[in-house]
């Protein structure tokens, strides 16, 4: 019985040992799954204060940084009062300049900030489209020099493209190859953990049937 | 086995057991409630957010004593230590606003500022770059803001009632001696610095920082752009020339090389010229801007640019009732370097040096002018932050100037005169409370040629009157020596000097603007002589006097119109003066009571079509009619016009590119900017007029730019 009992102890001393990073992975997984059913400025403020939350606890990670951050990009585009874009933004650049910090050469944090851009354009297009639009080319170019497998880049370069004028070098014709170019990279994408990002594959196939 | 069941249970049941609940709401201070905060334990997952009603139900498994932290973007944090042990709890929170940047209070009486970075400004370089009236020039941008007076035959920048030479250019902290090109009479000039090499404009229009001297009624300080971070190269074809600029970058460095040809004589042959050009305006010049940073915050900047102008033309001096050949080459060199590091967490520090170097040659018919002008500058100024609430800014300059004109008629003459002027100054930022900023701050100054010191106290102060509006108020005595004409024939004169005073109401949000100032300058020591061309020092005095009391009104809304910006800008001056050869205190030629400037941008994105237009009135102007017994008593009709620009953005050989038409005054208003009179009478005895007129009706200028 005093067997038992030890093993029972002991177990639990290894379970709680074991949980910090068990609990992290669990909560990160469960987070990211509410962040895909996200529809509205509501829910996704409560994913990004419950990454907040995570980051807070888990300073040395950046993933809660990057979904916190992603989560505030999403929000900016929704949100239809101009004026208050702005500080959303800030606040999404404040969490995605920590996770630059914690991991500088990650591709995903340069795909995410040329995500962010195009939201502070709306603010003021005629004031910042040409500034940001140069910002935006200069994050993709260095997120497909760390990693040139990373579908998400072709995905927010095709985007850009398609929403250009064809006159100025964008339009469907010019960015349909560049969304097959997505697609292909992201059939042949795995992901480095379960909780690394792994969005943009559907949004790519539903621009693609549009153009087709 | 049961033991085992009993150990489950247990640490089941002391799961439920420990579960404590914490409800509340949170508010702002008006006690409104804020959905959609942050609540949570620090260190832990556990928190939640709060409903629409602010209302928030946290459920817990933690114990003890805990930290609970409630944020929301806008607000600071609150936090505060929960005992869980003592159920139930119910905690309501009060969350207080941040003051950011944005509502944040800043000093604006006198001044407008573009930039990039900031956000509380009211243009940025783009509103510059773009304003049609403007042409391309950062003088003629400006000229659609409140405060300004329409001078068209000068094309200088005129403030409040003050003349064109008491509004100084500062480029990286540092005077510039010539910052615009030479000109010919009644032909308007330009500013010779392209508004594409700046990043940050500060246009003042009174009241300025103790940083600034030597303006008595404007400054307009200039920041050169920041490190490029990528290479281009780009070409322009103009109607009226060419322009090719190439960027370099490395890791830490960049070098931006442009290079300009301007020449007018094919696009003088299509826009009918009032002025005979024997010889077309050409423009030479090209510009080179390296970067490097050094360590973590400190940076190198160098600049440099030179300049060639010249034109020759037929002018009718009719005053003298005579036809001159005028010939003009102006050659001018700026260079200037500054390095700008952090000395620590407390101390910034700023530094630069530059040189200037202007040349022009004028021949009016067998008579011949030169005049050299140089100047060399040092400045250093540290920022003191060791204090939240108090910025601490000092600094010192020396320059010395060196003016030497050479005049060969049937004699020749040889007029020269050097200036070492030694300046500091002192200024502290004092934000006393959320409402309430004020800045403090006063400058010395020592000319060896004036052999003269003068202590010039200034300072402003802005309240916050509610979270998007507030009023400012500003103060300063400001001294400038006497122009170069005046000074190379009477070194003996004194500074002329101004009094600011500012009253301004600023209410700024959801991308609208509203500001109206209220200003009242007095002036006095200024330059009075009894004949222009005078040779005898003793005919100078600084016995002028002069004053200009006004209120200007500035508009703009991006918000309203889809795509659309639009600005208007209104003064109202009342200006009088007795210097230079006035008999009497009079309104001077330079100064119209109305300006109105109504500023129209849109983008057409369907079309990728930029337009902008730009309505500009002046009230007349006075002009002194000598068949008449009064003094400055006529006037001229009003001033009016329409400039248009299209912008078209498109692809040419599968490369970006700019299609761009600027026309001004497109629908042909005959303007008069005065009048000239014979200095003799007819045989009637009557003075006979001409009217003043811009060299040319209306023009329109195009070109293609492509990034290569």
């Amino acid at each position: 019985m005093k067997n038992v009992i030890l093993s029972i102890v002991i177990s639990f001393v290894f379970m709680q040992a074991y949980s910090t990073d068990d609990q992290y992975f669990k909560i990160m997984a469960s987070s990211i799954d509410d962040l895909d059913y996200c529809k509205t400025v509501e829910a996704y403020l409560e994913c990004a204060n419950k990454f907040e939350r995570i980051a807070n606890k888990e300073k040395t990670e950046w993933l809660p940084y990057y979904y916190a951050s992603f989560a505030y990009v999403n929000i900016s585009f929704l949100e239809q009062d101009v004026s208050k874009k702005d500080p959303l933004l800030d606040k999404a650049q404040e969490l995605l300049d920590i996770a630059f910090q914690l991991a500088p050469t990650e591709s995903e944090l340069f795909v995410l900030q040329s995500f962010l851009y195009p939201s502070r354009i709306m603010v003021d297009p005629m004031g910042r489209g040409m500034l940001y639009l140069d910002k935006i080319y200069e994050s993709l170019d260095k997120a497909e020099e760390l990693n040139a497998d990373n579908p998400r880049i072709y995905f927010l370069r095709a985007i850009n493209k398609l929403n250009l004028p064809e006159s100025m070098g964008g339009g469907a014709e010019i960015s349909k190859p560049i969304f097959k170019i997505a697609e292909e990279k992201f059939n042949s994408f795995v992901p480095a953990t379960e909780i690394s990002p792994n969005w943009g594959k559907e949004a790519n196939e539903i621009e693609l049937q549009k153009l087709n | 086995m049961k033991q085992l069941l009993f150990i489950v249970l247990f640490f089941t049941l002391t799961d439920l057991l420990a579960q404590v609940e914490i409800s509340g709401t949170i508010s702002d201070v008006k006690g409104n409630p804020i959905p959609g905060t942050n609540i949570y334990f620090a260190g832990t997952y556990e928190g939640t957010t709060s409903g629409a009603d602010g209302e928030y139900l946290l459920k817990t498994n933690l114990t003890g004593i805990q930290n609970l932290i409630v944020s929301y973007i806008g607000y600071t944090n609150f936090e505060h230590e929960v005992d869980l042990s003592k159920v139930p709890i119910t905690i309501d929170v009060l969350l207080v606003e941040e003051t950011n940047e944005i509502d944040g209070i800043v000093i604006t009486a006198g001044s407008f500022e573009a930039s990039d970075t900031k956000k509380a400004v009211l243009l940025t370089p783009m509103d510059i770059a773009t304003t049609p009236s403007a042409q391309g020039d950062i003088y003629g941008a400006l000229a659609a803001l409140p405060g300004t007076q329409k001078v068209g035959e000068s094309g200088k920048i005129f403030v409040r009632g003050g003349e064109s030479y008491e509004t100084k250019t500062y480029i990286d902290g540092m005077m510039v001696q010539s910052p615009y090109f030479s000109n010919m009479p009644d032909v308007p000039t330009r500013g010779r610095f392209s508004p594409l090499l700046f990043s940050g404009t500060i246009f003042s229009t009174g009241g300025y920082s103790a940083e600034y001297g030597q303006a008595l009624s404007s400054v307009v300080a200039l920041n050169t752009n920041d490190i490029e971070t990528k290479d281009k190269t780009s070409i322009s074809l103009m109607t009226v020339g060419v322009n090719a600029a190439h960027v370099e970058c490395w890791d830490n460095t960049s070098l931006a090389i442009t290079g300009e040809y301007i020449n007018s004589t094919f696009h003088n042959l299509i826009f009918k010229q009032e002025v005979e050009w024997f010889r077309a305006p050409v423009i030479a010049d090209g510009t080179l801007m390296f970067r490097q940073k050094i360590g973590k915050n400190g940076m190198l900047k160098s600049f440099g640019v030179y300049n060639y102008n010249s034109m020759r033309m037929n002018y009718e001096n009719f005053e003298l009732n005579q036809m001159e050949n005028i010939n003009l080459i102006n050659n001018n060199i700026y260079l200037n370097t500054t390095y700008e590091d952090l000395l620590s967490q407390k101390w910034m520090l700023e530094s630069g040096i530059a040189y200037n170097f202007d040349r022009e040659d004028v021949d009016i018919d067998t008579t011949k002018l030169v005049t050299n002008k140089t100047t060399q500058l040092a400045r250093i100024a540290f920022t003191n932050f060791t204090s939240k609430n108090v910025l601490l800014k000092m600094g010192m300059n020396f320059s010395s100037f060196q003016y030497g004109q050479h005049i060969r008629m049937e004699d020749m003459y040889n007029l020269t005169f050097n200036n070492n002027q030694f300046s500091a100054f002192l200024e502290s930022e004092i934000t006393v409370s959320k409402k309430i900023a004020a800045r403090v701050g006063g400058r010395a100054e020592f000319n060896s040629l004036l052999k003269e010191v003068t202590f010039m106290p200034r300072l402003s102060a802005a309240y916050k009157t509610g979270s998007h509006s507030q009023i400012s108020i500003a103060y300063g005595i400001f001294y400038q020596r006497p122009e170069d004409d005046y000074l190379k024939i009477n070194p003996g004169l004194i500074s002329e000097k101004s009094y600011h005073y500012i009253l301004n109401y600023q209410y700024q949000h959801n991308l609208r603007t509203f500001r109206i100032e209220a200003y009242l300058k007095e002036y006095s020591n200024l330059i009075k002589f009894n004949d222009q061309y005078s040779g005898n020092p003793d005919d100078y005095s600084n016995s002028g006097n002069g004053n200009a009391r006004g209120i200007d009104l500035f508009w703009r809304d991006k918000r309203t119109f889809k795509d659309t910006d639009y600005w208007i800008s209104y003064s109202f001056i009342n200006s009088k003066r007795n210097y230079k050869d006035y008999p009497i205190l009079a309104t001077p030629h330079f100064v119209s009571a109305h300006n109105l400037s109504l500023v129209y941008k849109r983008f057409f994105t369907a079309i990728n079509t930029y337009v902008g237009a730009t309505y500009s009135y002046a009230s007349g102007r006075p002009y002194h009619d000598p068949n008449t017994q009064n003094f400055m008593n006529g006037k001229t009709k009003s001033y009016n016009d329409i400039s248009l620009g299209i912008t078209y953005l498109t692809s040419v050989f599968k490369k970006e590119a700019i299609l761009h038409l600027m026309v001004n005054n497109i629908l042909g208003f005959e303007n008069v900017y005065g009048y000239r009179y014979r200095s003799a009478p007819d045989e009637i005895g009557a003075f006979e007029s001409k009217a003043i007129r811009p060299p040319v009706q209306r023009q329109a200028v195009f070109l293609i730019s492509i990034l290569l």
